[in-house]
């Protein structure tokens, strides 16, 4: 296993030093700024009491926001990339300098202070001279903690395209690869430590004042390298095309690499982004180019158009349950409506779901029970809404976890199964929803934690069962026998059990604007190589 | 000297000090005595203006206080507070010097009076390198005092500066405090609530309540001639002691000679209280003639007949 790690890691020293100066530079230009604006505010609002606790309100409500909803709240302001992981992050630095340095200012005892302004100090001598010296130790401490929560929150920067080590975590989530999840998360714990130490040292140091003035230039001196590397060149581009993949399609063994290779594209000025935002990205011109699911609601609602993937490169990604086996013979009435679902839905008819939720903002449960509402009379089914509603709301234990992945899609099927199971049987069926990628779902099946959920083919076989490299590419152009392959190795490896398919295939699209006159004559992939070469290289 | 007209000061519309005047006089030290909250500490800070009285006036050297700034008038006045306040970041030396920093004095000025002043309170050498905390509470005490005479004001204010001690601290540091030349010919306002300490420090007392000068005299003023119930009773409690403490020998009618330094063998200025106690294990009589004395001492200044309860 160390072996391993330590092979994997020669491989990508090159990224990994990459990343790390990234998630550095993200990391300390936030907590520079922090610095700068929470230490003379909590100055103020020390000395103006009425102001503290507006201002201990306000950056707590910013810290109550969950990382990735408050990315979210700036990508529209901001757009993708540096700019708004900063912001996020400043904001998260924030709190814990401000609180702690009014905290540490109102902790000077009042005697010391008083006596320095009965012996003659001018105000600013009181606070520079004896307030700061004595606050110091608790005013690094909120430095300090904001350091350590700013590595960790730097990672999500990955999610929107500012890199960083996030991207491999990410990475390795989505493919189900610990050594790449490891990779960033290994890296990462290490400079939220080293961070933190350093810190301790600087403290202890800066108790003599004449080391105070050398880290203060210290500092200085770190901080203008960090701006001015934002300045540097960056990484070389090709062509004037931004991509947007996400951490998935980067990764996986039949995802960005291969597929440029397979197309012969040249490296491509690609930005790695969370899927759910690529959509936007997309339709806000942050990027030209993404890739997306060929099912996505956004797809119609934002106008986008799917480029012909003309060379067969994406295999077929078939929606199914993956069901545990025990659970299966547990509860014997399962089987057989879990099969009425097979071929119920088309890529047409669950791109329409999507949209409903993704567009017209009704929510996920509202759309499957409209969805059984008319499939079940179809088919002969006697479902009942109103048991449905009433054993999502109960109290009861739950015979059968549905689990789901972090998208649309995944939340829709999600509660249609689940509404079809307690409309439709004595069981009582719950949901855990929005599992962040295929590693965890996987796995939390194989324990026991969730006893089924929807998955597609052409994941399980380039993330879970893993065939040699020859027989992936032959399952790959031939569907009927990837499926029988999956079902064999499923049942024999990990007792578990591939359902037939839901009826549509929810493959990677590599997706444009529609009214994006770029690519007017661009129908194909192919297509897209011939416009990059036209392109005048940025070099 | 410090001259106070009509001083009132109010938190929130409640007057914590309620229209005093007051003379401090050059050289002298005044005890401001009283319970908690009877405005004695507020006066204090006024003079320094760390606090901004409502009306009245302050003139600190024939100088109305509130033209002056603040920060120039706080580095001639010395200050010294309740637990002392020394910095606890700072080494002795560089607490003990911070006025003279304040006003820029060379590095040899500053030396050469940092060793004096350790000699004026009594302090080794050896303690300048050390942070306030490494130190005892006595020597704090002794420390901060040095801090408040570093750059010799003329005058100096002190509020409840031995409040922290323990009570056989307290008693020797006093005792030390006393007999500091250079704080003889200062003028110095001092805060306290402890009457010991106002009797064994103050060459005259004030003695506060609600706000108001209850009465304002030499100490023996106030206990044989009360101007009001508040006064008389102020000092029932440890009346006997009180007024031993208050008389000194030299106050008796024992020597006929007004220049006769010595009576039994002690000095003049030493008070009754201590004579008595020096005297109480072997000479009877000298005991028994100076307690007659005082009696003596007191029917003349009371017109009664001088109050044998107490004794």
């Amino acid at each position: 296993m160390i072996a391993d790690l330590l092979s994997f890691l020669a491989a990508n020293q090159h990224a990994l030093l990459l990343r790390t100066v990234e998630h550095l530079e993200l990391m300390l230009l936030a907590l520079f700024a922090a610095t700068a604006v929470g230490i003379p505010s909590g100055v103020i609002a020390a000395r103006v009491p009425s102001l503290s606790t507006p201002f201990i309100t306000l950056a707590n409500m910013v810290q109550t926001i969950p990382s990735v909803a408050l990315l979210g709240f700036l990508l529209p302001v901001l757009g993708i990339g540096r700019a708004t992981a900063s912001v996020a992050l400043f904001l998260y630095a924030l709190l814990p300098i401000m609180r702690n340095t009014i905290t540490g200012l109102q902790g000077v005892d009042r005697g010391v202070t008083d006596a320095a302004r009965g012996m003659g100090m001018s105000e600013r001598q009181v606070l520079f001279g004896v307030e700061f010296p004595l606050a110091l130790p608790v005013i690094f401490a909120g430095i300090r903690t904001a350091a350590v929560i700013n590595v960790g929150v730097t990672t999500l920067s990955a999610l929107i395209g500012a890199g960083g080590l996030g991207t491999f975590i990410f990475r390795g989530l989505a493919t189900n690869n610990t050594a790449t999840i490891l990779l960033g998360a290994i890296p990462a714990a290490m400079l939220a430590l080293l961070a933190d130490s350093l810190l301790a040292v600087c403290e202890r140091l800066m108790r003599h004042p004449a080391a105070r003035r050398a880290i203060f230039l210290v500092l200085l001196a770190v901080g203008v390298v960090v701006i001015g590397w934002r300045h540097l060149p960056s990484r070389p581009e090709t062509g004037r095309l931004r991509f947007g993949f996400t951490s998935e399609f980067m990764e996986r063994a039949d995802g960005y690499n291969a597929w440029r290779r397979h197309y012969m594209l040249p490296p491509l000025a690609s930005r790695e982004l969370d899927p759910g935002l690529l959509y936007s990205a997309l339709d806000l011109g942050e990027v030209d180019v993404a890739c997306g699911f060929s099912t996505d609601g956004r797809i119609e609602a934002f106008a986008l158009r799917p480029l012909n993937d003309d060379r067969n490169f994406f295999p077929s990604y078939a929606a199914a349950f993956l069901v545990r086996e025990a659970t299966l013979e547990n509860h014997p009435e399962l089987r057989p409506l879990l099969e009425k679902l097979n071929g119920s839905l088309d890529e047409k008819l669950m791109r329409s779901l999507n949209k409903k939720v993704d567009m017209d903002k009704l929510s996920p449960s509202q759309v499957a029970t409209e969805f059984l509402a008319g499939w079940a009379p179809a088919h002969g089914m006697a479902w009942d809404a109103a048991r449905s509603r009433s054993k999502a709301s109960s109290m009861a234990r739950w015979d059968l976890v549905i689990g789901t992945k972090n998208f649309t899609e995944q939340y829709v099927l999600g509660q249609i199964v689940c509404q079809l199971v307690n409309g439709a049987s004595g069981l009582q069926a719950g949901l855990k929803q929005g599992l962040g990628g295929t590693a965890i779902c996987f796995q939390a099946l194989e324990r026991g934690d969730i006893d089924l959920y929807p998955e597609y083919s052409g994941t399980l076989l380039s993330s879970v069962v893993k065939p040699p490299a020859g027989l992936l590419v032959k399952l790959a152009q031939n569907p009927t026998e990837a499926e029988k392959y999956l079902r064999e190795q499923l049942a024999a490896k990990y007792g578990l059990i591939w359902f037939p398919s839901l009826g549509f295939s929810n493959t990677y699209a590599i997706l444009v604007r529609e009214n994006d006159t770029q690519f007017l004559d661009t129908l194909t992939v192919s297509g897209l190589r011939q416009l990059m070469s036209r392109v005048p290289s940025d070099l | 000297m410090i001259e106070i007209e009509n001083l009132r000061k109010d938190f929130d519309g409640t007057p914590a000090v309620d229209g005093i005047s007051l003379e401090v006089r050059s050289g002298e030290t005044l005890v401001l005595l009283g319970t908690s909250g009877c405005g004695k500490t507020t006066t204090l800070r006024m003079i320094n203006r760390l606090i901004t009285p409502t009306s009245g006036t302050i003139r600190v050297e024939g100088r109305a206080a509130s033209l002056e700034d603040p920060v120039q008038l706080r580095r001639k006045i010395g200050y010294m507070i309740q637990g002392v306040g020394l910095f606890p970041h700072r080494t002795i030396e560089e607490n003990v010097l911070t006025v003279p920093h304040l006003l820029g004095w060379s590095v040899g000025r500053c030396r050469s009076r940092l060793g004096d002043l350790m000699h004026i309170v009594n302090l080794p050498q050896e303690l300048l390198a050390r942070y306030p905390h490494e130190l005892s509470g006595g020597q704090r005490q002794r420390a901060g005092l040095a801090r408040a005479l570093a750059a010799d004001p003329p005058i100096v204010l002190m509020d409840e500066p031995f409040g922290a001690l323990d009570p056989i601290t307290r008693q020797q540091v006093r005792g030390e405090f006393r007999k500091i030349e250079s704080l003889i010919s200062k003028t110095i306002v001092l805060v306290t609530h402890d009457v010991t300490e106002a009797l064994e420090l103050g060459d005259r007392i004030c003695l506060m309540s609600a706000g108001r000068i209850e009465q304002i005299g030499p100490a023996a003023e106030l206990l044989f001639q009360p101007k009001s119930d508040f006064v008389r009773g102020f000092f029932e409690g440890g009346r006997m002691q009180a007024e031993w403490m208050a008389v000194t020998l030299g106050d008796l009618p024992l020597a006929e000679d007004s220049a006769t330094t010595r009576i039994f063998g002690l000095p003049k200025e030493l008070t009754v209280s201590e004579a008595l106690s020096r005297l109480v294990n072997e000479q009877e009589k000298a005991f028994l003639r100076i307690l007659s004395a005082f009696f003596e001492y007191k029917r003349a200044l009371t017109g009664g007949d001088g109050g044998g309860a107490s004794v």
